[in-house]
């Protein structure tokens, strides 16, 4: 009988659950997708229950739980940072507790069974590895902080995974980049990736700044120098040093951002890209493989990964999709399953994310036909479908895309996709200020039929997951994807994986010579990411995307109702409001 | 810039987790080690200490009253409405504008839904009537009333708005409220760590109960003192009114969860079989053995449900003993504050009779008007009930009639020194049209449908409704929209609700969301059946599509299919569980078949607390389909359910639970999540079993379960 896995990340902050059936990963999924709280830390309860409903058990049927951390070494971390008292926020008392885990598991999940505690970054590791297809690897995980660790160098061998060296808190690129991210008027844990977007507008003019703030050491340590960083008071980040240093206040939020900023971001990248590419030249000389696996929140800025693996002494390279803390369930589940199972964790390279919830034709058409919206049903011609989507998008006009079963992971993949016309010169600020109602200066990405890639890429190997970034060179001029040093960060589509995407992409380039769609992501600012038909319906109404298409069903904006706008305001008037916003704290 | 904690504190770090890893309940040792100063010299403990609430100065020529901004028009200061989003328009009276001081003595009018006449607003209000009693007066210069009462008001913001609105230079201040004043966020921060020490020393809910009392009283007493410093500095009269509760008819026994025993006196089997025993003695009319009955209930559980007095009350009420029964129904009403998220607002002996002490012995300016007192003058020592009540605490068109001229008494007697007699300002009122009526009665049944109240409520203000005119469109969309399954604002009928411009009916409707409203849907079709003979049809197709089961089979748990009230204890479970755990002896879950259905299989996996193995009874329809034994661990078991047990449309399986009560001690572990704020008190009742999955599915479809 196979054996049941879930596991389980949760506390901090993207909860996540995965269920593993006999070494195989069946269904995974973020809880804030479900609950509309925007890197919900909590207890993902209805993740897991959407994991065993797509695996058809109950949770009896699990044989183990497998938690994502150690939480009495943890509280170790927690105690330190929270010396010398306890005085400023007594709610972080209440988050060091060692039990809580294994409380909610036994109380909110219900589960009686064994449980097996993994370290942060060797779930990390494993995340990554596990799936990445390789006989052996060299492993790198780099993320904010775990228990202790921050950074840690890992090798993997068959079925076999250590860690053998990390980097201990408070020493912490992530935390660098954080404390950056937040000097520049961003949200920690959330700005990030725009910082990273920011950065090709700048100038490294600010690189030796930054180096002063870090402070290489031997083999793969390295140390921060705790004068510019303030984020051990949990109160604020960065410190009055770092500011001194800058010689400029930082940036509030929502203000303008001036080349100073974009400076500073590009400043960050390059001395994100140094350290980790002499930290990885470090790992080779450890670990001579040909193969590098990266994970940890860190391994999500897609340029500096393109830096290592352009520059760096690994010749091939994984990053698995869901390299944040929501990755660390899986690699939780999967760390579990060697240390409990004879048999053995397939050794085949993850080619698809879609692990989360689909709804049926059956399904959508019952919630539409309780509405008074009006829809066309396409059932049965899917190919009209995707030729009146492509006309539609070739017209200017901006689809929500609703297929299949969710991604996994923070990116969009083609299944709860925002898709638009790469071509038009307009289509970026259009979706940036009226769709996604977000920050002008960040790029889209563009899909691409993976048979067509090479002619508008130059990508010499396929990219599903939207992991890495390339430079265009295509004949085609394609402003809305087309970052402002010329690169794209590219995801590939074929058939095998994504077939109605794919065939949507194909019907587009029928149409208009050009395989390539801006894909962005189907949510609004400061939203998940839609999970179910209603979420869609919601962001769809209260956008300003111009169609939206639900499995076989195609929805113009003209169909949805007037008062539907209204209505939703209403309802999110009487429900409680979702918590979009908290104080960050690594406790 | 702070100190960096020394390297070598690291390792000592480590070796105190190590030990602490060991102690049941690290966040609370913490805590405690926290507020006695052991971190940093200073101790922040609970000290009994007279609230106080901020200081609030009187508004002035640019301050914003509720919805009402100031503005100069042609050298005249007054109030306009700003515009705004429906949802503040609805909680707000519908006056467009607030015209500078005239020569008229003004009032300004604040207060809660009570005061904003629930139900009936805009079209007719305790304002309105009041100021049709007070045109007839013979007064020299007039009065002229500001309605800025709001839905959904709170203590601090209604005082803060009395002293905003001294702008409008009042003449007089009248505040209706005192139903609201369990506000979840100020008493969570106020006392959660008291109430978790009370937990931890055994009190049980009682010392839960005991702890909010007595932080209403003290909040009571500081805004009637906030009230007076009001008054006596500027020198205006101020009446408090008093709320009434709807004792007769409104059953306060809807929670029906299980009681929390104290440890030591665990005897909840005991208890049930008690309470079991009284339906058929009162049946029997057999009273003298009910009321000791009724007594050893209130021993058992230290009269912390409000069972135990609802049946004390329904004896005495049957002997005639009317006083003792509103004794016993205020305490049942009360019993259960420590239960605050599943109660409607309310107004608890505890504040009224500090409003009465306080206002008693004080200041001459502050007056009040004792509704409970009146009620009992005004209805001859009757409790009062449905005919002065829609649902617990809003007024019907005779309350709302009532309670204006016991206003208006105090009006004319604090501003002019004059009096009319009662009936005759009860003559002046106006009369809300019979379609306000029955419209009125309409989202009364609604109402009292969500919170949990008998289906005989339920069907007597759908049947008024019924016997209204022009109510069978408004019943007809309402059973449709709460026959679906997405939130009402986005169901097919809605645009004509939106259409009416009724802002009452468009919230009500709007977020109609994922529970059963099959007690509604069936009373209203059955009261509006000669009207409408066609609905009853129309929502058993809506109900087939919707919850019918399906060619994949329904799951149970779904909350559609069993979540009916706010106050049900299992209320929101799906949000804070993996499982369903059941807190009455009997759960309830709606199963809705085609016209000919096959045999279904049904797919059960529970557990009950204790290890103690029992029977777990599965009814369908009323009929027992099987026992099956059930215990401590989660076990799966499979049944079939015979065609012939079900019929088209509505079918009702039951859980019938045994009574086995876990005999460990709760305290660590719930004081742990109150301490990280993740307890409500809902969570304080004591389940009497669990379910991790249960479906239905045809006999042939693929089972999702093993």
């Amino acid at each position: 009988m196979a054996y049941h896995i879930l596991g389980v990340s949760a506390h901090y902050h993207n909860a996540a659950a995965c269920l593993m059936r006999g070494g195989e990963l069946v269904a995974a999924a973020e809880e804030e997708r479900f609950s509309r709280i925007k890197h919900d830390p909590s207890m993902p309860k209805a993740a897991i229950r959407f994991c065993l409903q797509q695996a058809r058990l109950a949770i009896t049927d699990i044989h183990c739980v497998a938690w994502y951390e150690l939480p009495w070494k943890k509280l170790g971390r927690q105690l330190w940072m929270g010396l010398p008292g306890f005085s400023r926020n007594p709610d972080e008392i209440q988050r060091m507790d060692p039990h809580r885990p294994e409380r909610e598991i036994r109380e909110i999940l219900g589960f009686s069974g064994p449980i097996e505690y993994i370290e942060h970054h060797l779930a990390h590791a494993a995340s990554a590895y596990y799936f990445s297809g390789f006989q052996e690897a060299a492993i790198l995980t780099v993320d904010g902080v775990g228990e202790w660790a921050t950074t840690s160098y890992g090798r993997g061998e068959q079925q076999n995974l250590e860690l053998f060296e990390e980097v201990e808190f408070p020493n912490s690129i992530g935390l660098l980049y954080s404390t950056i991210t937040s000097y520049l008027g961003f949200r920690v844990n959330g700005g990030e990736y725009k910082v990273m977007g920011l950065a090709p507008y700048g100038q490294p003019r600010y690189v030796d700044t930054l180096r002063a703030t870090l402070q290489e050491e031997t083999g793969g340590q390295y140390r921060l120098d705790m004068r510019y960083f303030d984020f051990l008071k949990n109160e604020r980040m960065y410190s009055d040093a770092l500011i001194d240093a800058f010689g400029t206040p930082p940036r509030k939020p929502e203000t303008e951002l001036k080349p100073f900023h974009m400076d500073v971001a590009r400043s960050l990248q390059v001395v994100l890209e140094e350290i980790l590419l002499a930290k990885t030249r470090y790992l080779h000389t450890r670990v001579p493989s040909q193969n590098l696996c990266l994970a940890g929140g860190v391994a999500l800025n897609c340029v500096a990964n393109r830096h290592v693996h352009a520059h760096g002494p690994f010749k091939n390279l994984f990053v698995q999709p869901a390299a944040n803390d929501a990755g660390g369930a899986l690699g939780a589940a999967a760390m579990a399953h060697r240390r409990r199972c004879e048999s053995s964790i397939p050794t085949q390279r993850m080619s698809q994310v879609f692990l989360g919830p689909a709804y049926s034709n059956d399904e959508i058409h019952r919630i539409l036909a309780t509405t008074p919206l009006h829809f066309e049903d396409f059932r049965g011609r899917s190919e009209a479908l995707f030729n009146k989507v492509a006309a539609a998008i070739d017209s200017g006009k901006v689809a929500g895309w609703f297929q299949g079963r969710m991604e996994f992971g923070p990116r969009a993949l083609g299944a709860r996709s925002i898709l638009a016309d790469p071509r038009n010169p307009n289509m970026r600020d259009h979706i940036n200020a009226l769709v996604k109602k977000r920050e002008a200066f960040r790029p889209f990405a563009p899909s691409v039929l993976e048979e067509n890639m090479g002619d508008h890429f130059d990508l010499q190997h396929p990219s599903p997951f939207m992991l890495e970034t390339c430079q265009v060179k295509s004949p085609l001029n394609m402003p809305a994807i087309t970052h402002v040093d010329a690169s794209a960060r590219v995801q590939t589509v074929n058939a095998q994986e994504n077939p109605r995407y794919a065939a949507l992409l194909r019907a587009f380039f029928q149409r208009t010579g050009c395989p390539i769609l801006l894909n962005t992501s189907f949510n609004m600012r400061s939203e998940p990411i839609v999970c179910s038909p209603l979420h869609a319906l919601s962001c769809f109404v209260r956008s300003e995307i111009d169609l939206l298409v639900l499995e076989d069903f195609f929805i113009e904006k003209g169909a949805i109702p007037d008062f539907w706008k209204q209505a939703l305001e209403i309802i999110e008037k009487n429900t409680n409001p979702a918590i979009t916003h908290r104080v960050y704290t690594f406790f | 810039m702070g100190t960096t904690p020394l390297e070598a504190a690291k390792t000592m770090a480590n070796l105190l987790a190590n030990h602490l890893a060991f102690a049941n309940n690290v966040p609370h040792l913490l805590e405690s080690m926290r507020r006695l100063g052991m971190f940093n010299g200073q101790m922040d403990l609970p000290t009994q200490k007279n609230i106080a609430f901020p200081h609030f100065a009187p508004g002035d020529a640019s301050t914003l009253l509720g919805l009402w901004k100031p503005v100069e028009k042609e050298g005249q200061f007054c109030h306009e409405r700003i515009d705004t989003d429906y949802f503040n328009i609805s909680r707000w009276s519908s006056m467009e504008r607030i015209g500078p001081k005239s020569s008229k003595k003004r009032i300004v009018y604040l207060g809660e839904s009570v005061a904003r006449g629930f139900f009936f607003d805009p079209h007719f209000n305790p304002v309105a009537v009041m100021e049709a009693m007070l045109a007839e007066e013979p007064a020299d210069t007039g009065y002229e009333i500001i309605d800025l009462a709001c839905n959904g008001q709170f203590m601090q913001p209604m005082l803060k708005l009395a002293y905003d609105a001294l702008a409008l230079r009042p003449d007089m201040f009248i505040l209706f409220a005192g139903n609201n004043w369990l506000e979840p966020a100020s008493l969570w921060r106020e006392t959660g760590f008291g109430m978790a020490e009370a937990l931890r020393q055994g009190e049980g809910v009682g010392g839960i109960n005991r702890i909010i009392e007595t932080w209403l009283e003290e909040r009571t007493r500081a805004f009637i003192r906030q009230l007076t410093s009001l008054a006596e500095t500027h020198h205006l009269p101020i009446t408090v009114v008093i709320p009434e509760f709807n004792l007769l008819d409104f059953a306060t026994d809807n929670i029906a969860g299980t009681p929390y025993l104290l440890a030591g006196t665990i005897n909840h089997s005991l208890w049930y079989k008690t309470r079991n025993k009284v339906p058929s003695l009162m049946q029997a009319a057999k009273y003298s053995e009910v009321e000791p009955l009724t007594k050893q209930l209130i021993e058992l559980d230290g009269g912390t449900t409000s069972t135990a007095f609802s049946l004390l009350a329904r004896c005495q009420l049957a002997q005639g003993k009317k006083h003792e029964a509103r004794h016993s129904l205020e305490r049942s009403r009360d019993a259960m504050l420590w239960c605050w998220p599943l109660l409607t607002p309310r107004c608890p002996a505890v504040v009224r009779d500090t409003i009465r002490k306080e206002i008693g012995q004080g200041s001459p300016w502050l007056s009040m008007v004792d509704l409970p007192d009146r009620f009992t003058t005004w209805l001859d020592g009757e409790l009062p009930g449905r005919d002065i009540f829609f649902d617990y605490c809003h007024l019907t068109a005779k309350g709302t009639t009532m309670v204006a001229a016991a206003m208006v008494e105090t009006i004319l007697e604090r501003l002019d020194g004059g009096s009319t007699d009662f009936d005759t300002l009860m003559a002046r009122a106006p009369t809300p049209t019979p379609e306000m009526i029955g419209r009125a009665h309409l989202f009364a049944a609604m109402h009292n449908a969500s919170w949990g109240q008998p289906r005989e409520l339920v069907r007597h203000h759908a049947h008024q409704a019924a016997q209204t005119p022009h109510q069978v469109e408004l019943a007809t969309r309402m059973a449709d929209i709460a026959s679906r399954c997405l939130p009402g604002a986005l169901c097919e009928p809605f645009p004509e609700i939106l259409q009416t411009n009724d802002l009452f009916a468009i919230f009500r409707l709007a977020d109609m969301g994922e529970r059963r409203h099959d007690l509604l849907v069936d009373e209203l079709t059955a009261a509006f059946q000669k009207s409408s003979p066609e609905l009853a049809d129309h929502v058993h197709q809506i109900r087939l599509r919707e919850l019918g089961i399906a060619r994949t089979g329904v799951d149970l748990l779904n909350p559609r299919q069993h979540i009916s009230s706010w106050c049900q204890p299992e209320t929101d479970w799906w949000e804070k569980t993996l499982y369903f755990s059941a807190y009455t002896q009997e759960s309830r879950f709606l199963l809705v078949c085609p016209s000919r259905s096959d045999n279904l299989r049904l797919a059960l996996t529970c557990r009950i607390p204790e290890d103690a193995r029992s029977m777990l009874q599965i009814r369908i329809n009323d009929t027992l389909l099987q026992e099956i034994t059930v215990s401590a661990s989660w076990s799966t078991h499979r049944l079939l359910l015979p065609a012939h047990l079900l019929v088209a449309g509505k079918n009702e399986i039951t859980l019938v639970w045994p009574v086995v009560i876990s005999l460990k001690n709760p305290t660590d572990a719930l004081v742990n999540l109150m301490l990280s704020g993740g307890i409500s008190p809902p969570t304080l009742f004591q389940p009497l079993g669990e379910v991790s999955t249960f479906r239905a599915e045809p006999i042939h479809a693929e089972s999702l379960y093993g």
